[in-house]
């Protein structure tokens, strides 16, 4: 037997209807998964572009990476070293590019502090180990140099001899320096 | 108007909400314990003109991870009390110490309420499985890890399972077997 012409209309509307709420929900947290971008720097005049970009990539103990460009020659790292055993751990952090025909010169030291008295924090460049900080004692600076036409990749190292069961905020500065400031 | 047809529309309601509201709580709850930051962009480009995203995959890969286990956790509890209602109704139904056993325990009210559970739990796995495509869709892309995807997907199958057993139970009681059947 043939329905209405109306009730025939509002059954296939209320499937319509069931069909959008089937689907909305998935295209909605389709819309919600997050992606990974670099942070929107503006493009302004004088400003050079960076040569310090941020390595990423995952780690058991380090999270949270963030390089923040605060202008042209100072670019700082940090990150969020999570509670942890004792031991060495170390990971790429961040690429030192030269695509200039001159050495380019670095400045790398720390303005923070470790909670844990016992660890130290350091950078390893070209398999050179460079303490930042060793307990509650900052090491001034280190100069690194990048030849040119090239890059070199610096890993953070950290060292604690005790198991550590808490997180502590760190960061390191990049500081491109050239030779009339050193 | 179809009774059918308004009935589903009522009941699908409330679980595509969760869905929606289980990934933004998730996401919430990822970015808040984590201490993650979230950075919102408005690219005008394909279907949706707001992107949310990190600086970091790792940050990217915790925060979607969490915030679609959480989702799927929402869906997976609710699927699960329609699951064990229908079962106990049907059982009742067909086995009197089963309903003997229920009054005993006061839960008398759970499945004699009048409402269609098999229809219910049939919308509820729909959204189940819904959530488990997305995850498993998500971990294709890199955006989930793999093992949570897994998972999910392994329990998004048995649940799948125990609904079709239950869809047969009651099968099976509407339209008995002949007992000679072998």
């Amino acid at each position: 037997m043939n329905q209405p012409p109306i009730k025939a209309t509002l059954n296939s509307v209320t499937i319509l209807i069931i069909a959008f709420i089937a689907v909305m929900p998935f295209l909605t947290i389709i819309n919600l998964t997050p992606e990974t971008r670099q942070e929107f720097r503006p493009h302004v005049l004088g400003v050079q572009a960076q040569n310090v970009s941020l390595v990423d990539g995952q780690h058991e103990y380090i999270r949270n990476e963030k390089l923040d460009i605060k202008d042209s020659n100072l670019a700082i790292y940090s990150a969020v070293i999570t509670a942890r055993n004792s031991g060495t751990y170390s990971k790429p952090i961040v690429t030192l590019a030269n695509d200039s025909n001159t050495t380019k010169k670095y400045k790398v030291f720390t303005t923070g502090t470790l909670k844990s008295t016992t660890s130290k924090l350091g950078v390893i460049v070209n398999e050179t180990n460079y303490i930042l900080l060793s307990g509650e004692e900052n090491t001034p600076y280190h100069m690194i140099s990048v030849k040119p036409s090239s890059s070199v990749e610096v890993y953070l190292r950290i060292e604690n001899s005790f198991h550590i069961s808490y997180d502590e905020s760190i960061s390191i500065d990049f500081l491109e320096v050239s030779d009339q400031t050193q | 108007m179809s009774k059918l047809l308004l009935s589903i529309l009522k009941r699908a309601l409330l679980p595509a909400a969760l869905v929606i509201v289980g990934k933004a709580a998730g996401l919430y709850f990822a970015i808040k314990i984590f201490d993650l930051n979230l950075l919102v962009d408005n690219d005008i480009h394909g279907i949706f003109t707001t992107q949310f995203y990190f600086t970091s995959t790792a940050d990217t890969l915790l925060a979607n991870s969490i915030s679609n286990s959480f989702m799927f956790l929402i869906l997976l509890i609710g699927t699960l009390i329609f699951l064990i209602r229908a079962n106990l109704r049907i059982s009742a139904n067909s086995n009197s110490e089963t309903l003997v056993k229920i009054v005993k325990l006061n839960l008398l009210d759970w499945i004699t309420e009048k409402d269609n559970f098999l229809l219910n739990l049939g919308i509820w796995i729909f959204f189940l499985m819904g959530t488990g495509v997305t995850t498993l869709r998500d971990s294709l892309i890199n955006v989930n890890y793999d093992w949570a995807a897994f998972a999910t997907l392994g329990i998004t199958i048995v649940t799948l399972g125990f609904t079709v057993n239950t869809f047969e139970r009651k099968i099976n009681q509407v339209y008995p077997r002949d007992l000679n059947e072998t």
